[in-house]
């Protein structure tokens, strides 16, 4: 049956021709090479998108919750045209988990140094988890129209060496 | 610009069916090679700033 | 020279030639200002403007005209002022008056409503109008007009081709015909939620009727309309690639079969898609997002398949004239500038435009790739390859070509049109370079940058991103000067006489190879049941998730002021 779908027949009035159908495989081939390495990224690399938490009331509350010496929670809200907390500080090799929702609008979240990208969105709640490894100021910026405060809503991470 | 008339250019003999798309196929390839170097391009950078 | 292209002359009644004429003016009379505020953003962003307005019109407003004039307005009229000119001419048969008059008047309605609440400082929310930021109630009614305006059409086309099969029943249904009915297939399905999420979510809310509404349930019903948007903006010109480009180049479309194998393949693949630009948001589960960017990559064939098909369709033109090589030296021997078909010109930028907006187009697919671009100036690189590269171009180019022939008019600035397009090419890479350039160091998009983080007296200033803002404004600048050149060619078809019958006509469709005819390829039911079944599997879930996984909803605020505001009346308030 397929056989008779593609063949060219000896009438030379031919289904679909042999050439497009080798494009058709090319084709196939590098979507499926794309397809397995990202995959294999998100395993080997833990490069995933943003974990969907479902909605609980206690993932709204700011602040900073510190685990261990290297491991942190952070309760982030958007808000017009704010992040709060809007200053955060961590020691390097610090691995931090973002809980981010909204209080009001869409806002965006994006560490841009981190490719750390998401989405607050009221009446969700969105995660990620980065490592920050090496020292400097990170820039949290707001990506996504909220009002016209937009374009100044930012927030700052300090990943310093701690003092002894 | 406009296309030149080459000399010799008597092809009554070579019809249609003699037409090959090779041509064609060299520029798919050309686009595959862009596909892959723009989409690792992207890939790698998201390696290394996540890392 | 090629020399003059015999073209067959479908003549149209006075009324017809009215409706076509009714449906490209106001779009392009808009567009004037739609492209004046694609130069001034551009302006703002690099911090050349730093300021929150200019001119009466402040920076989000001027995006919200540019994005609903350019992205809604312009290519909603063409599609079906195009749609009607190819199934009259196609099937041969006359236009439903009453009906085709009926979608003016409801479309034009509709746009003006949604102009004046944009104008008014009213409505700035954006093209994409994501609550819980609101706009006027009007602003709503005039979108839900625009697109309920776009569905008459398509059922009178419905009728037409019906009545046509009845006397063509062992026909090949023509290419254009199919493009142009799975193109409004796609866009009646796609259009339904988006009409619900208007009426029925936005409008209520907006009136004070119900006090919050699930935010990540309109958008993602939003997203099931937005991508199949861009598709429905996007097959007109793919028609004109696969059964006017060949003959307009002086060769033959190579594939038909592989032409209507690409348009049954957006039917079933354009829709199921939308979550791809939800990938940062919550309440929706990894696992569906990976599911819908293999969707997306199954939306990514049809145009591999127009690039090689369209390649090899041009490469048989050169083949004619006596090309015989097997390297690209066939892209030599094409009709670029040859004034007689300046056609030719807006469609061959836009496919060069289209390699880099598709090749991104698949990076911003590719699930966790997506996370190094997502809301940066990268996207609105990556976009303005596609709906301002292949679409505008080929929007522009037809509506002049069109109007000459509905007019019965001859162009006079035939030289200026056949430039412009490469122009635009140039400005549209220059531009797209900066945007992506500087999304890929943090530029946010959607943001004016100019008073905050391209301000230098800021404390948010980010000189680094100085280079790649300036990059976008020379580009900027280009496209301007291009879109003045539009209007000046669009101005002498206004001016000059009308000497000749009022027709429409097209490029001959003429194929290269004699293919069997394939009654999968010919018959819409069974495509259509494919694409419902697919949207069933791939939005199910994602609903159920939202219901699932969802909190409170949210109340109205207003762009300006960060109080929610309280225009919910409580059923049972005491005075």
């Amino acid at each position: 049956m397929v056989w008779y779908l593609f063949s060219n027949d000896k009438y030379n009035t031919i289904v679909m021709d042999k050439y497009e159908l080798r494009i058709l495989t090319i084709t196939g081939l590098l979507l499926v090479f794309f397809l397995i390495s990202v995959l294999y990224a998100v395993n080997r690399y833990a490069t995933d998108l943003p974990e969907c938490i479902p909605y609980d009331e206690s993932f709204t509350h700011p602040g900073i919750k510190k685990l261990d010496d290297s491991l942190y929670q952070v309760f982030i809200n958007a808000q017009m045209w704010s992040f709060e907390p809007n200053e955060m500080f961590f020691p390097v090799g610090s691995e931090v988990d973002f809980y981010l929702s909204s209080k009001d609008v869409v806002h965006g979240f994006h560490i841009a140094e981190k490719g750390l990208n998401m989405m607050a969105v009221p009446g969700g709640i969105n995660k990620m988890t980065t490592k920050f490894t090496e020292p400097g100021v990170y820039n949290i910026v707001c990506h996504e129209y909220c009002g016209s405060g937009h374009q100044h809503m930012h927030a700052e991470i300090v990943v310093n060496y701690p003092k002894f | 610009m406009p296309t030149k008339q080459i000399e010799g250019m008597n092809h009554e003999h070579s019809s249609d069916e003699d037409f090959k798309p090779r041509g064609a196929i060299t520029f798919f390839i050309f686009i595959v090679i862009l596909a892959l170097i723009i989409w690792f391009g992207i890939y790698f950078l998201m390696i290394n700033t996540t890392l | 020279m090629l020399g003059k292209l015999k073209m067959d002359e479908w003549k149209i009644t006075s009324s017809e030639r009215y409706i076509i004429l009714a449906l490209l003016t106001l779009p392009l009379v808009l567009l004037s200002l739609g492209i004046y505020h694609g130069l001034m953003q551009t302006l703002y962003r690099s911090g050349m403007i730093s300021q929150t307005s200019f001119a009466s019109i402040d920076y989000y407003q001027g995006l919200t005209l540019h994005g609903v004039i350019n992205a809604i307005v312009l290519t909603s009229f063409f599609a079906v002022a195009f749609g009607h000119a190819c199934m009259s001419y196609y099937l041969k048969a006359r236009m439903n008056l009453f009906l085709s008059w009926l979608s003016v008047g409801i479309m034009y309605m509709g746009t003006i409503f949604a102009a004046i609440t944009m104008l008014t400082g009213k409505a700035s929310v954006l093209y994409t109008f994501y609550p819980p930021l609101k706009a006027h109630p009007i602003f709503y009614v005039g979108v839900a007009l625009l697109i309920v305006g776009t569905w008459i059409p398509f059922f009178s086309w419905i009728m037409m081709y019906l009545k046509w099969k009845k006397t063509h029943k062992d026909e090949y249904t023509p290419l254009p015909v199919l493009a142009t009915l799975t193109n409004f297939i796609m866009w009646f399905v796609c259009t339904i939620p988006a009409a619900y999420e208007v009426l029925g979510m936005l409008l209520p809310w907006s009136l004070g009727m119900v006090e919050t509404i699930n935010i990540p349930l309109a958008r993602t019903l939003f997203w099931f309309f937005g991508h199949a948007l861009v598709y429905f903006w996007l097959l007109p010109v793919y028609l004109m690639y696969y059964s006017m480009l060949p003959s307009l180049a002086g060769g033959k479309l190579y594939s038909e079969n592989a032409g209507r194998l690409v348009f049954f393949l957006f039917l079933i693949f354009s829709i199921p898609v939308g979550v791809h630009h939800q990938f940062g948001e919550p309440s929706i589960t990894r696992g569906m997002k990976l599911v819908q960017s293999i969707l997306t990559y199954g939306v990514a064939v049809p145009s591999f398949i127009t690039a090689f098909t369209i390649a090899a369709s041009l490469e048989y033109a050169a083949w004619k004239r006596g090309h015989r090589g097997r390297w690209l030296g066939w892209m030599l021997k094409l009709p670029y500038f040859d004034k007689e078909r300046y056609l030719f010109a807006y469609l061959i930028n836009g496919l060069i435009l289209f390699i880099f907006g598709g090749l991104t187009g698949l990076v911003n697919a590719s699930y966790s790739l997506n996370s190094m671009v997502h809301n940066t100036a990268w996207l609105p690189g990556h976009f303005h390859m596609t709906i301002a590269g292949p679409v505008f171009l080929g929007i522009i180019g037809m509506c002049i070509f069109l109007l000459e022939k509905i007019e019965g008019k001859e162009l006079r600035l035939k030289r200026i049109a056949t430039i412009i397009p490469y122009l635009w090419s140039i400005g549209m890479l220059t531009f797209s370079t900066g945007l992506m350039w500087g999304g890929l160091r943090g530029e946010p998009r959607r943001t004016n940058l100019g008073i905050s983080y391209l301000d230098p007296d800021s404390p948010l200033f980010r000189p680094d991103w100085i280079f790649t803002t300036g990059i976008t404004v020379l580009g900027g600048v280009v496209l301007f000067v291009a879109g003045c050149m539009m209007f000046l060619v669009l101005i002498d078809l206004v001016l000059v006489k009308s000497t000749k019958a009022h027709v429409i006509s097209f490029p001959p469709f003429e194929v290269l190879h004699k293919e069997k005819r394939m009654a999968i390829l010919d018959r819409l039911t069974p495509w259509v049941v494919v694409m419902g079944f697919i949207l069933f599997m791939a939005y199910i879930p994602v609903f159920r998730d939202i219901q699932n996984l969802t909190g409170p909803g949210a109340k109205p605020y207003s762009p300006e002021n960060p109080i929610p505001m309280e225009i919910f009346k409580k059923p049972d308030s005491n005075e």
